[in-house]
């Protein structure tokens, strides 16, 4: 679906047919959900966050003027909302049940995966410590290399989002790239 | 490249296709495949990506979020449009509130006021629309007070009366009048006139009770007249007066006149 397409289902939307707001979510719930996902690592609060990312984006769509794709206001408004959870998380922070005093332990939270179903491939080891050290990285790189190399959005897509200059862009992916590897190299992991 | 070994920068540009030009694409490509230090650290890079791609397979939805999103987004819009009338309907309950409580406050300090007001003003509407009722029909009034009327009427018009004075509650007693007359209307009908005058105290008159048992009975034709007393229609207490004159007497003169 074309960024055109999604232009006419907005509009159905707006005027008042919110049924057409369906195939967009389908188009986009995988990338919502992933960058979500990737930033939270819980999957049932990413799902309720996605869910939340969707109905904001239905109730802020008559401030979509066309002047970007969807798909980019769309993931400014994923970003912003993650952003201000994220902040809220931080006001009432969690403690730990198995926290140690030690410098050298830290606390590591896994994706829960009580939800899903057996038969679902289970996250192997490698991609458990990808995620967390793509957790530990600085916000700045673990945004972007989430929508570079997990969502697979373009380098100007990334910059319409974030609203950073296209050069920028790149310097913090490779940085981020550069760091992450360095991490993952030292956890023996690559 | 930094003369010996190629940039981290240059090894992700390369990974993204972002290289300026093909010769040099070509050239780094050509540095890897010679360099033991920048191919491990090209093929790091190269790993990371697989992980990268591993974590975009894994991580994806289980359930098709389309239905839930439009089902919870116009749940949570009733929700609002709900919320949105709240502050009009708080402010007309806070002012109902406020208009209640003032005058019950008011009421407080001044009831005997209001409640007189109350005994005049509402007893005088239906004290009004009574009176119109009574001198529609043809009844007499005798007597008008705050909680009933007082009056008589004729049998004829008794049942029409009754009627239109509808909820309000009714008294009444029956007495026989002009002895004369009904002797003579008893004398055209064949009775004897003791005989109809006993007639109803068998009935045990007078007593209380709606005035249809006795409408039934046809006591128009006797010229009989109903002494009723209309409640007005705030009147929680209904005065029986005594009757004006004794049936027992009454029936005695009767009896005693036809002998």
């Amino acid at each position: 679906m074309s960024n055109t397409e999604d232009i006419k289902n907005i509009e159905k939307v707006l005027a008042g047919d919110i049924e057409a707001f369906t195939p967009i979510i389908k188009k986009y719930q995988d990338m919502v959900f992933r960058y979500v996902y990737s930033k939270f690592n819980n999957y049932d609060e990413a799902l309720d966050i996605t869910q939340d990312i969707f109905i904001m984006a239905i109730e802020a769509l008559k401030s979509f003027r066309g002047e970007s794709k969807f798909s980019t206001w769309l993931y400014s408004i994923m970003i912003n909302y993650c952003k201000n959870y994220r902040k809220k998380q931080n006001r009432f922070s969690l403690v730990s049940m198995n926290s140690s005093k030690d410098e050298d332990e830290y606390d590591i939270q896994y994706p829960d995966e009580r939800e899903r179903p057996e038969d679902e491939v289970i996250m192997n080891d490698s991609l458990r410590i990808m995620k967390e050290e793509i957790q530990n990285l600085p916000d700045d790189y673990r945004d972007i290399l989430i929508l570079r190399d997990i969502d697979g959005l373009s380098y100007n897509d990334i910059s319409d989002t974030l609203g950073i200059n296209l050069s920028n862009v790149k310097v913090r992916i490779h940085r981020g790239r550069e760091l992450l590897k360095n991490r993952l190299y030292e956890r023996g992991l690559i | 490249m930094n003369g010996k070994h190629i940039m981290f920068q240059k090894m992700s540009q390369l990974m993204d296709n972002d290289i300026a030009t093909e010769e040099e694409k070509n050239s780094i490509l050509d540095h890897i495949q010679s360099c033991d230090q920048c191919r491990r650290e090209y093929a790091r890079l190269q790993e990371m990506m697989k992980l990268f791609a591993g974590i975009r397979k894994n991580d994806r939805l289980r359930a098709d979020l389309s239905g839930s999103v439009v089902k919870e987004y116009l749940s949570r819009k009733r929700k609002k449009s709900f919320f949105k009338i709240m502050p009009a309907v708080a402010a007309a309950v806070v002012f109902i509130l406020a208009f209640g409580l003032n005058s019950y406050w008011q009421g407080g300090r001044h009831t005997s006021r209001i409640a007189s007001s109350s005994l005049s003003v509402a007893p005088a509407n239906d004290t009004s629309k009574v009176v119109d009722i009574i001198s529609r029909n043809n009844a007499k009034i005798l007597k008008v007070t705050d909680l009933y009327i007082e009056g008589e009427v004729s049998g004829g018009s008794f049942k029409r009366l009754r009627k239109e004075l509808g909820f309000r509650r009714f008294r009444m007693h029956l007495y026989g009048e002009k002895a004369g007359l009904r002797r003579i209307l008893l004398k055209k009908s064949g009775l004897s006139p003791i005989k109809r005058i006993w007639m109803p105290k068998r009935m045990e008159i007078p007593r209380e009770q709606s005035g249809s048992g006795y409408i039934k009975n046809n006591y128009s034709a006797f010229h009989y007249r109903f002494y009723f007393e209309a409640e007005l229609s705030n009147s929680s207490v209904l005065i029986i007066k005594p009757p004006h004159t004794p049936l027992e007497l009454y029936s005695e003169d009767i009896c005693a006149s036809s002998s």
